[in-house]
């Protein structure tokens, strides 16, 4: 006992950045199956594939089969199958998204650490989750090959001291051989909490993609095992929406966001929000990669409670610190935030302080 | 309140700083102690007990990341209150339970005596760790950090409890196999 007491102790002083990775996975909720286990499958997968369209194909030709918007087979009618991609019935595709390259890496925060307590948990079931998020994911539209994953598990964490205090929840959909997938996550609680994109080496230089009437700032976090992975967030109907597209084409991704984004049909001018200073932050920079801990160069960034509920942080390169905790503020902004309440400086029209 | 600015408290020798400690990190704190110590009470007393720590340690310390900082507080004067109590020999507690299945990491010539020191070792795990793919070392360090039940750790990601033990398994004797062939002890 005394031996492996050593090595409890031990595991007690490991690195920082795993014990803030292994945290944020338990937020999430779900942990990714490792590569060799979605290669076994992947290939078993394709067998039962080839299988089944082999005996079922002739069966079922009356089924209009997905159109791909990459291969342009619309003169085809439909005859032909696309296997390939995850192609929508009837949904445009955006001209020309433009993914940013998130530089900073995916950010493990410590600000999303906090005691979830088991017998404050209030399991869900999947449309009840919906209900509560008021979301609805018409993936089928979208991306007709991928299909809800069984055996999730849905609930929020609601006390009487707390009131509900954490609702993350993940709604994963995957192709039949694994190789392509989306999760959505959705939470209304603890939005202020630094979300995985806070961090980038050049907020001034991201780029707006304009779907269903929303200016979305989509990321490509594509790694080097040539598997495409994009990545986005936005608010809408009171919840924050984290959107992760592995495996599939950019086209594809755009047009999983169509379908998820209500149209908006407000003319294009520009939001005021006003809140009160939180914090202020002129030097923040340090990141933990997966690998190990980055300091980058200066933040400079200001974060709001708003008067309206909910956090904003606003990008400030060098104007930071003109502000002070307290201070009453209006921000004046083009487009959707950033990323989930972020403003950066490329759609700021301003900020003003009351009584200046 | 950012933990910038709480560890700046801590600097200015504010008795705030315990205060706004307490409120952003007192359940986080609380949960890894009482995992490991299975009582409530001792749970509480061991809490106050992080809060003097971290008092006394920052400064020197200015942690990077004030929540990692307060959860080895936490977990150190946790175990070290368990050991002191003999729970663990009495058995019970997660924690104890965990120490139990980590004796399969204990190399065959191993001896307390002969052990590295505890920040060699723990380098050591942190690098073995690294390699792992991120499944297996997620899971390792929710039973063996958190001492979270096999049970929480399946229903959290989806898995069976089958699936968690043979993994957490596989891994303990992975850890040993690299102990051993690191030679990262003085048998």
């Amino acid at each position: 006992m005394d031996d492996s007491k050593t090595i409890f102790q031990a595991i007690g002083e490991v690195d920082d950045g795993l014990l803030l990775d292994a945290e944020a996975a338990w937020e999430r909720g779900a942990l990714r199956r490792s590569a060799h286990w979605l290669r076994w499958v992947a290939v078993a997968a394709c067998f039962l594939l080839v299988a089944a369209a082999a005996v079922y194909w002739p069966l079922n030709r009356e089924v209009p089969p997905p159109v791909s918007a990459d291969t342009s087979t619309a003169d085809d009618g439909g005859e032909q199958p696309d296997s390939g991609t995850c192609a929508p019935a009837d949904l445009p595709a955006p001209v020309d998204p433009v993914f940013n390259e998130l530089t900073g890496g995916l950010y493990t925060a410590p600000g999303g650490i906090y005691a979830l307590l088991a017998e404050d948990y209030v399991p869900m079931t999947r449309a009840e989750a919906l209900d509560h998020f008021g979301a609805k994911l018409p993936m089928e539209e979208a991306a007709p090959e991928l299909r809800q994953e069984s055996g999730g598990e849905y609930g929020v964490y609601r006390s009487g001291e707390r009131g509900c205090y954490y609702d993350v929840n993940c709604f994963r959909f995957s192709s039949e051989t694994g190789e392509k997938s989306i999760t959505v996550s959705l939470r209304t609680t603890l939005i202020m909490a630094p979300s995985p994109s806070e961090v980038r080496s050049n907020p001034e230089t991201l780029e707006p993609t304009r779907i269903n009437g929303w200016d979305l700032i989509l990321f490509d976090l594509s790694g080097g095992n040539g598997v495409p992975r994009y990545y986005t967030e936005f608010f809408q109907g009171g919840a924050a929406w984290y959107v992760t597209g592995q495996g599939l084409t950019a086209d594809e991704f755009v047009r999983v966001l169509s379908a998820l984004l209500e149209e908006k049909t407000a003319a294009d001018g520009p939001a005021t929000v006003t809140g009160t200073v939180a914090a202020v932050d002129s030097r923040y920079g340090d990141y933990f990669d997966g690998q190990e801990h980055h300091y980058t160069e200066s933040h400079d960034y200001i974060k709001l409670e708003l008067d309206q509920g909910g956090g904003l942080t606003v990008w400030l390169p060098g104007e930071a610190d003109r502000y002070a905790k307290g201070d009453r503020v209006t921000v004046t902004y083009t487009g959707e935030p950033a990323t989930v309440g972020h403003i950066w400086p490329g759609q700021l029209g301003g900020v003003a302080k009351a009584g200046e | 309140m950012e933990d910038r600015e709480i560890v700046a408290l801590y600097w200015d020798r504010s008795e705030a700083a315990v205060a706004e400690t307490q409120a952003r990190y007192g359940p986080y704190c609380l949960a890894i102690a009482r995992r490991i110590l299975g009582s409530g009470e001792d749970a509480e007393e061991c809490v106050n007990d992080v809060w003097l720590a971290a008092w006394n340690s920052i400064p020197p310390h200015r942690p990077a990341c004030l929540s990692a900082y307060l959860g080895k507080l936490a977990r150190r004067t946790a175990v070290s209150r368990l050991e002191r109590s003999g729970a663990a020999k009495r058995g019970g507690g997660e924690a104890a339970l965990s120490i139990e299945e980590l004796s399969e990491c204990v190399p065959g010539r191993w001896s307390v005596e002969g052990a590295l020191e505890g920040q060699r070792l723990s380098e050591a795990i942190s690098d073995y760790l690294r390699g792992l793919p991120d499944v297996k070392r997620r899971v390792f360090l929710h039973r063996y950090w958190y001492a979270r039940p096999v049970r929480e750790i399946a229903a959290r990601f989806g898995f069976s409890e089958t699936k968690v033990a043979n993994m957490l398994s596989r891994t303990r004797k992975g850890l040993r196999r690299y102990l051993e062939q690191e030679d990262l002890y003085h048998g």
